[in-house]
């Protein structure tokens, strides 16, 4: 898969920072404030710890979620990308802000995690049935709402909008963020409203 | 798409409610905890100027904090965090795996625990099983073959004069409760008709009979009390093959019910539906445990031994060697029953932990104990549901 390496950790391509930066979130303030809490965590504090949980969480588990539509593994990819911060956190560039790198490997992760579980459910339906997380009966459609309207999505084309309306990256950042070429995104973009334009207007 | 959908697209995708949310944070946080306690602090050089400029900066934010809405704003966030650690926390059940309960025995009896983190008792069972749905439990109690709902509604019992014991629900239709009264084995009918009960074989082992998954009629492996195992039809009470052995301590059939696990003090053994020996597998240490992998292809097996007690993955097909999965005292293991996650009661630490199949630590939940009130004691893991 891709994007497992912390970007802010390895040499980083011209305009990275800039998709960093973008994607921070902040201010100024808010960079030091994170950059101070990254400090306080490779020192080992659990209280800075928390904070940057808090921080984050809602918006790594809501990436998650957009992009496999299942509670349980939108949790799992989390809570995984939490533990990858934490385990290289002592190798982390602070100078790097730190929500892109989680927002990267949570949304990668979960195109990796929706792509295994469409090709497990073409080669063994039955597979399917014996899986130890049942649908949660609250994850099911919501009906008349853009969350369910992202399921008709191909997890590609929900990456994609998750970078871009949730996080607010440009397609250039987008592209970086998910190795791709800016036109692919730029065409993904593109169908993705037309499809989300039809079902949420047809609603309207 | 007009701008104002995408508007709304971009708020909607901010703001609604997703389901889950909350609790998989408060799931998560423990063990994102844990991660920063298991790792080893890097090495740092100490600066004297670099400390004392440290203390004039931190003087200063005090300042500010005192001074500023944005120190304000730190402060409520650090009296919110106070205010956090003295309000109940979440149950300890709390971050098991979503859908599937789990069955837990402590000396004062047995408790289904379910994902949500609630529990309930069963009954003072020193050993119980979950039907193959999971719509059922049984449990021995003293002299009682007992068969309780997940809510601990009693639906039948059966006394014998003897003390009954290594209860098992057959798998599939789940027609059939096999059970040991000393060293006799016994079953009974699902539905606890007592003119069903009857004795199958005498000189049994204390071992849990396993039932082979996917057998025309119902198809039992028990252990004898001589070391030996026996297949035997439990409609007709023919044998259906007998092999001789070392003492079989755990007896476990993979889902497909062709592939027979049977842990004896240093090895694992892999048999096939007929009984024949595919392969053994030595673990150093005397074996205590064996959760067999729903594939049938590897078991975590908990050995003893110089070394400290510690749960091995013991690969069953094609190369490899057992290699440490964990190191603890652990008292009970059970795959999930898709195979994707191990949960393992960690004695030592007071907490059930769940495990990937790699190996790595998923989910810590820590004070299993005082959740169900500590006479009992720590909880061991005795099934995980359901075996189907």
């Amino acid at each position: 898969m891709t994007g497992d390496r912390p970007a802010a950790l390895g040499p980083v391509a011209p305009g990275k920072a800039s998709l960093l930066a973008r994607a921070a979130g902040g201010d100024a303030a808010e960079r030091l404030r994170e950059r101070r809490l990254v400090r306080e965590v490779q020192r080992g504090s659990a209280q800075a710890l928390e904070e940057l949980f808090r921080r984050e969480w809602p918006r790594a588990y809501r990436a998650a979620y957009l992009v496999v539509h299942d509670a349980a593994a939108a949790e799992d990819i989390a809570q995984e990308a939490f533990l990858s911060a934490v385990r290289a956190i002592d190798r982390f560039d602070r100078r790097r802000p730190f929500g892109p790198w989680m927002h990267r490997i949570v949304v990668n992760r979960a195109i990796d995690v929706t792509r295994a579980r469409s090709l497990r459910r073409e080669v063994d339906a039955t597979a399917a049935d014996s899986a130890e997380a049942p649908p949660d009966p609250a994850a099911t459609p919501l009906s008349n709402d853009v969350v369910a309207a992202m399921r008709e999505l191909s997890p590609e084309h929900r990456a994609v909008v998750t970078l871009r309306f949730l996080f607010d990256y440009t397609p250039g950042e987008i592209a970086r963020a998910l190795d791709m070429p800016r036109g692919t995104v730029n065409s993904r973009l593109r169908r993705a409203l037309d499809r989300l334009g039809e079902l949420l207007e047809v609603e309207e | 798409m007009s701008p104002a959908t995408e508007d709304r697209l971009r708020s909607r995708l901010r703001e609604q409610p997703l389901p889950g949310e909350g609790e998989a944070a408060a799931r998560s946080w423990p063990v994102v905890e844990a991660a920063l306690a298991e790792r080893a602090p890097a090495a740092r050089p100490r600066r004297t100027v670099l400390r004392l400029a440290l203390v004039a900066a931190l003087l200063c934010a005090g300042l500010v904090a005192a001074l500023t809405p944005a120190g304000a704003e730190v402060g409520d966030w650090i009296g919110d965090r106070f205010a956090d650690r003295g309000a109940p926390s979440a149950p300890a059940f709390a971050g098991l795996p979503a859908g599937r309960s789990v069955l837990a025995l402590n000396a004062s009896g047995a408790y289904a625990i379910h994902a949500d983190g609630s529990w309930r008792r069963l009954g003072g069972f020193t050993a119980a099983g979950w039907s193959p749905h999971g719509w059922h439990v049984v449990g021995a109690d003293g002299h009682r073959l007992v068969a309780v709902t997940p809510a601990g509604t009693q639906k039948w019992s059966v006394a014998r004069p003897r003390r009954v014991h290594h209860p098992a629900w057959s798998t599939g239709d789940g027609f059939v409760v096999a059970y040991l009264e000393a060293d006799s084995l016994r079953a009974v009918a699902g539905d606890g008709e007592p003119g069903t009960d009857r004795l199958l074989r005498r000189h049994a082992a204390s071992v849990t009979p396993a039932w082979r998954p996917r057998a025309a009629g119902h198809v039992l492996v028990y252990a004898t009390a001589r070391g030996g195992l026996e297949a035997l039809d439990a409609d007709s009470g023919l044998t259906l093959w007998r092999r001789s052995g070392p003492r079989s301590r755990e007896l476990e059939w993979s889902r497909d019910g062709r592939r027979l696990a049977v842990l004896s003090a240093h090895a694992v053994a892999l048999l096939d539906a007929r009984g024949r020996m595919l392969r053994t597998v030595a673990v150093p240490g005397p074996a205590r445990q064996l959760a067999l992998h729903p594939s049938g292809r590897r078991a975590a097996v908990v050995v003893g031994g110089a070394g400290g007690t510690r749960v091995l993955d013991v690969p069953l097909s094609g190369a490899g060697r057992p290699r440490r999965l964990f190191q603890g005292d652990v008292a009970g293991l059970a795959w999930s029953r898709d195979g994707r996650r191990l949960l393992l009661a960690w004695r030592d630490a007071d907490q059930w932990l769940v495990l990937g199949r790699d190996g790595r630590v998923r989910r810590a939940l820590h004070g299993v104990s005082a959740e169900l009130g500590s006479a009992g004691g720590f909880p061991r893991v005795a099934g995980w549901c359901c075996p189907g």
